[in-house]
């Protein structure tokens, strides 16, 4: 109870109002802006959240994680351009709605379900995250092995595109996890004589380059001209009853597809937002309407994928395992503040964990203040000429990677991983099983050499515990799963071709 | 095992050059790796597989992935996509931008070195006013190195 008062207390204070207030503004710029994203966001922002406590640190990243989400929609309805993935599905009757001259009711619509779908995603992260968190107490090593193999062999294999690529990308971030003392022994490994090194491969640099670097550095190569807003104007974004009525049923299927989608690792709202949409067009009684501009062709989409917030913190905080790029970040930044997220968190931090959950509903609500509010605003941010976004991404890269350690080894170690992300958007290789192997690099070691330890070397011990063998079974599911789609997909194609 | 890959008969058939490089890189590097994982010592402790174990294992793995990749690649998996790189350049321009102003830290500090790079990028690309927006953007970039990192973050600027 005295965790709960304390966040509150942490949540309402002028410092944790401000730090909401701030992620939001900030979350709804960077997402409107095409090709940045939360990911970037929050890995550009994690510098400033340093010096503030974790729980300070959380709230912002959690509102501008969750503002973000909502921003994509809004250059996907002005500019039918998703300012991120999770928008994609949005800008099909988004901007059919801004054609007709509705830019205000489609944004409206935008906002009140992107609000809706994270406060009951938070609402389910409140009341999953605590029974699952004390379930996994009854984890042993060997479980919490299996259980950070899941994680990563699903992110791999859901990243998106072809899973041998994801399967790589996995391969690179954990053999990155290894640099460094070994967890165990003691003993330093790969790191060829440099003393920056003896710490591991700095996450953050690692972040900041594959995520925002990259990002820079392919804005410059695309450099693709925006087009101009024209006559749409941009007002007041308050729903009237009649869209309310037209929506609610949409917006509460949103938030339930994108709460479950959110929770499975892998599975974000780039994913959710195309199931909700298609939930919502196969109940509705004007299915033909999508695509011209159905208020719940915008609704749907928009409440599943800010829901995914509330989701995807289920299993961050419940295990310690983050489902997704952005929860692997949120969980990076708790390690640099010293803490190792997980169910033990719910005993030895209970301010942070409430304010955490608390704080998703609450930033939801802020999400619809501001966005209330600054929407004119907001509406122009998106015209931002790319030149200037892809320098203060870059300026904003190498002060960021030289506030790590005040070291220019990691300025330099940023630009690399950014080179190497930037080859690797182009190779259709996914960035995101890098760095969630990176962040579970640790976790999967340190249990995979206890529990071996523990049973004197005898590796049955993965096949005797009973959580383990769960978990490996799901990765080898999610290993296989898509192995057999594409073996189907060609021999459907080699059957048409005969 | 190419996940959503384009099935053969979509892809172009001719084998992409920049995935073969990319996964011969990839099979270089996986066992490069694997020999350096076999130079860490043996554990020492009862049941302890010892600091390269992890490593040699996650060498294998990236060593199979390597060889499937390129195996895919060699059957036509992946779709050659014409003038993959051919836009490069500019992006190569404004990360060697970045580059000769880290360089140049020793001798303009961190500040302006970025601020200057960043003026220097925005000139990159197209646009109306492009000289006084560049001017802006490294003016903007400055009092942000200056202001919020150096005085309120108190950050030790080079």
């Amino acid at each position: 109870m005295d965790g709960i008062i304390q966040s509150l207390g942490v949540i309402f204070s002028l410092s944790g109002i401000a730090v909401l207030l701030i992620g939001a503004l900030l979350g709804m710029v960077i997402g409107a802006l095409p090709g940045l994203g939360p990911s970037i966001g929050l890995s550009l922002l994690i510098p400033f959240t340093y010096t503030m406590s974790p729980e300070l640190s959380m709230l912002l990243m959690i509102s501008l994680y969750t503002s973000a989400e909502y921003g994509g929609s809004i250059s996907a309805i002005l500019l039918s351009t998703p300012g991120t993935a999770a928008a994609a599905a949005t800008a099909i009757d988004g901007y059919a709605m801004a054609q007709k001259g509705k830019a205000n009711e489609a944004i409206s619509i935008s906002l009140t379900a992107s609000t809706v779908g994270g406060v009951l995603g938070g609402l389910a992260l409140l009341l999953l995250a605590m029974p699952l968190a004390s379930l996994a107490l009854q984890f042993g090593p060997a479980g919490y092995f299996a259980v950070g193999l899941f994680g990563l062999t699903s992110v791999a294999a859901l990243a998106g595109g072809s899973l041998v690529k994801g399967l790589l990308g996995a391969g690179l971030g954990l053999a990155l996890a290894t640099v460094g003392i070994d967890p165990i022994a003691g003993t330093p490994r790969f790191t060829f004589g440099q003393f920056e090194l003896y710490e591991g491969v700095p996450f953050l640099a690692a972040l900041i380059g594959l995520f925002a670097v990259s990002e820079a550095i392919s804005l410059a190569e695309k450099q693709a001209r925006k087009k101009p807003l024209g006559k749409t104007r941009v007002g007041h974004v308050f729903l009237s009853l009649g869209l309310w009525k037209e929506t609610w049923r949409s917006m509460l299927s949103g938030s339930v597809i994108g709460t479950l989608l959110g929770i499975l690792p892998g599975v974000g709202g780039n994913i959710a937002c195309w199931v909700a949409r298609d939930y919502a067009r196969a109940r509705d009684k004007n299915p033909e309407e999508y695509g011209k501009g159905a208020a719940n062709g915008i609704a749907a989409p928009e409440a599943s994928n800010n829901a995914t917030v509330g989701g995807a913190l289920v299993p961050l905080l419940a295990l310690g395992v983050p489902g997704s790029p952005t929860t692997a970040i949120m969980m990076g930044a708790l390690i640099m503040h010293g803490l190792h997220p997980g169910p033990q968190l719910f005993t030895e931090e209970p301010t942070l964990v409430y304010a955490i959950l608390f704080g998703v509903i609450i930033a939801s609500l802020v999400q619809y203040l501001v966005g209330s509010l600054f929407l004119p605003i907001m509406a122009r941010t998106v015209l931002l000429p790319e030149g200037v976004i892809a320098a203060g991404i870059m300026a904003f890269a190498v002060l960021g990677a030289f506030a790590i350690r005040n070291l220019m080894f990691d300025v330099w170690l940023t630009l690399g991983f950014g080179l190497l992300g930037y080859v690797m958007k182009k190779l259709s290789f996914p960035v995101a099983p890098v760095i969630l192997a990176m962040v579970l690099g640790y976790l999967i070691e340190s249990n995979y050499r206890t529990a071996l330890v523990s049973s004197r070397g005898d590796y049955m011990i993965f096949l005797t515990d009973p959580i383990s063998v769960l978990f490996l079974i799901l990765s080898l599911i999610s290993i296989m799963v898509p192995i057999r789609r594409a073996w189907r997909a060609r021999r459907a194609a080699s059957h048409s071709a005969a | 095992m190419s996940g959503d890959a384009p099935s053969p008969s979509q892809a172009d058939r001719t084998r992409p050059v920049s995935e073969l490089v990319a996964g011969a890189v990839c099979l270089a590097a996986s066992v490069a790796f694997l020999v350096a994982a076999r130079a860490l010592p043996e554990g020492h402790s009862s049941g302890d597989v010892g600091p390269g174990a992890l490593p040699l294992q996650i060498g294998i793995f990236a060593l199979v992935c390597s060889l499937a990749y390129l195996g895919l690649t060699l059957r036509g998996s992946f779709a050659a996509v014409p003038g993959q790189f051919a836009q490069s350049h500019r992006a190569g321009l404004a990360l060697g931008i970045f580059v000769l102003a880290l360089v140049a830290v020793p001798w303009l500090g961190l500040a302006l070195a970025i601020a200057l790079a960043s003026a220097l990028t925005t000139l990159l690309f197209d646009g109306p006013h492009r000289l006084l927006r560049a001017v802006a953007t490294g003016v903007g970039i400055w009092l942000i190195a200056v202001l919020l990192f150096q005085m309120l973050l108190g950050l030790p600027m080079p």
